[in-house]
């Protein structure tokens, strides 16, 4: 793989919280690559760091000290503006609560960031709806979908400024298998056209969908032999 | 259908209300009490002189002059899942007025959110009729209105706000506050800032909702719920995820903004917060119970 097409490089990166007299490596050396149109799994225990990792890659956090390059760019070298304005350009976010805002219509919610940067697209808009399968409910509000229909708008929104990159804290945590699977399908259609894609989750199952599964134990990346969670399945 | 389960609120003359009705003329109360906006200079009578404007113009004006923003009569809402019918509601009166604190008690499952919804034009009733701020939305000669004005109607009427409080979790308190305004092109962030101030958040401006607590992040609802300057505040279990110091701090919230004008529905099982306002609507599967 070229260098240019790694979206993501993540070298020892910390990231510590103190509390207190306390201090928490929420992070703790982790290490990542993430190519153009690759998929990742990123499993561990509640408390492994898996939420945290997603922040430090999505610009919504900074780490203590390591090396983080997103698209090439050492984030950890960005100030906070650069950082929101980057984040914007270059990461999309979903979430296990979708965050949809229930007032606003399908259309609506799509169409947010766009408008948050002054680059207004009806058409654009019209053909994400049409691509996440949800033309049929674009004036819908969401408390009218069920919660896999949920996720495709919150995919939808993630997705309609262009990013690289797709980070999906466990995205499918409220659904049923069906509509897991089948929003595992639309990642794959994004994927072939080069999105990358991070899915941190408890569900094996979803992980074991992706291209690579990588597990997390108190910060940084153990080996399939000390795995905890897939020991527990095994 | 009228059912027999009748409950049409009588209006407090409590000064608030009074005050607000006649200060409302084009635009809602609260912009003018936290001067917000660009012509604020024009509005600086004080709430005295407003009082005693409302008492000569409204002397003998018949109650239903007094601004009824929500007129339910016979309410029914029927979800049918498969072949299976669920009576949501059946056959519910009520009537809120222009700077009324209304709460709607319940257990879950009672039709709290089913209300909620058809009052704040999220979801359409099955029959009965139905007014919100003056729009007839459903009844016997009540045409049918197409999506889009339900959507123009709430939006200028009516703020929401809900247990989960629906924030989004990648932008700070001000651009989510900021954000219903931004589809008509008239951003504000000068106004949600004094919003944001409004409720007690000044220090929290540009924190993602990550950073906030559970309290903070209902105010920065509570503020966005308030950007568009509705008459009506629908309130869905709003302080059903926080701990009972942060419900009473919202909740104190809830009653100088009522003081200011605001009109709130407010839906809980808390009957503790049932207790500290001016009606309360028991709701029992569907219909009104005393
Ligand atoms: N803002 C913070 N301040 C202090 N400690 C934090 C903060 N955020 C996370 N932590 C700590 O960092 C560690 C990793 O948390 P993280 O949320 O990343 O775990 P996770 O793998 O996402 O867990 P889950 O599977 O439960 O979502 C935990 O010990 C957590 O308590
Ligand atoms: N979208 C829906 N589809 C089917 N049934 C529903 C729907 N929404 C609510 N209900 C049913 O309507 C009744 C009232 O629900 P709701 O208004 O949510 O009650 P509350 O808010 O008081 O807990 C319940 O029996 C609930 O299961
Ligand atoms: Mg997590
Ligand atoms: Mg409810």
């Amino acid at each position: 793989m070229y260098k240019e097409d790694l979206l993501i490089e993540a070298r020892d990166v910390w990231r510590s919280y103190t509390r207190g007299s306390e201090t928490i490596h929420a992070l703790a050396g982790m290490n990542l690559t993430l190519g153009r149109g690759e998929m990742i799994g990123i499993v561990g225990r509640s408390g492994s760091g898996k939420t945290t990792f997603l922040n430090q890659v999505g610009c919504l956090d900074k780490p203590t000290s390591g090396t983080l390059k997103i698209v090439g760019r050492d984030v950890t070298k960005l100030s906070e503006n650069e950082l929101v304005e980057f984040r914007r350009d270059h990461i999309g976010f979903i979430f296990q609560l979708f965050y949809l805002i229930p007032t606003l219509t399908v259309k609506e919610n799509v169409e947010m960031p766009l408008i948050f940067a002054r680059k207004r697209d009806p058409d654009k808009v019209m053909d994400m709806i049409k691509k996440v399968e949800l033309e049929k409910n674009a004036n819908a509000l969401p408390g009218q979908l069920n919660g896999g229909d949920m996720q495709r708008v919150a995919i939808a929104r993630a997705l309609i400024n262009d990013p690289q990159i797709l980070l999906a804290d466990e995205p499918t945590g409220r659904l049923e298998h069906k509509s897991r699977d089948s929003i595992v399908e639309l990642f794959r259609r994004f994927q072939s056209e080069g999105l990358g894609i991070i899915i941190a989750t408890h569900d094996l199952g979803l992980a074991q969908m992706t291209d690579r599964v990588i597990e997390l134990k108190d910060g940084c990346v153990i080996d399939r032999e000390e795995s905890y969670v897939f020991a527990e399945v095994e | 259908m009228v059912s027999n389960n009748t409950a049409v609120m009588d209006i407090k003359e409590k000064p608030g209300i009074i005050r607000s009705i006649v200060c409302d003329r084009a635009r809602s109360p609260l912009s003018r009490i936290l001067s917000l906006s660009k012509d604020a200079a024009t509005h600086s009578s004080t709430s005295s002189e407003c009082v005693a404007s409302v008492m000569s113009q409204t002397k003998d004006a018949p109650a239903s002059a007094l601004g009824v923003l929500v007129k339910a009569e016979g309410l029914v809402k029927v979800y049918r899942r498969g072949a299976e019918e669920i009576r949501a509601l059946d056959g519910v009166n009520v009537r809120v007025q222009q700077g009324e604190f209304v709460c709607l008690l319940g257990h879950s499952g009672a039709g709290k959110t089913t209300t909620l919804n058809l009052f704040g034009l999220m979801d359409r009733p099955s029959d009965g009729e139905l007014t919100v701020a003056g729009h007839a939305i459903s009844g016997a000669d009540v045409s049918f209105l197409p999506e889009a004005k339900l959507d123009m109607i709430r939006r200028e009427n009516i703020g929401f706000i809900f247990q989960q409080f629906y924030l989004m979790p990648t932008l700070s308190a001000t651009e989510n506050v900021d954000m219903p305004l931004l589809w008509s092109g008239k951003s504000d962030v000068e106004r949600s800032r004094a919003l944001l101030e409004r409720v007690g958040l000044g220090h929290r401006m540009t924190h993602r909702p990550a950073e906030l607590s559970g309290g903070e992040q209902q105010r920065v609802a509570v503020a966005r719920a308030l950007i568009n300057e509705p008459k009506l505040l629908l309130a869905d279990e709003p302080t059903g995820n926080l701990d009972t110091r942060t419900r009473d701090a919202i909740f104190d919230l809830f009653g100088e903004l009522n003081k200011e004008g605001l009109a709130i529905v407010l839906a809980t099982h808390d009957t503790e917060i049932a207790r500290r306002v001016d009606t309360v609507i028991h709701l029992q599967e569907g219909r009104i119970v005393d």
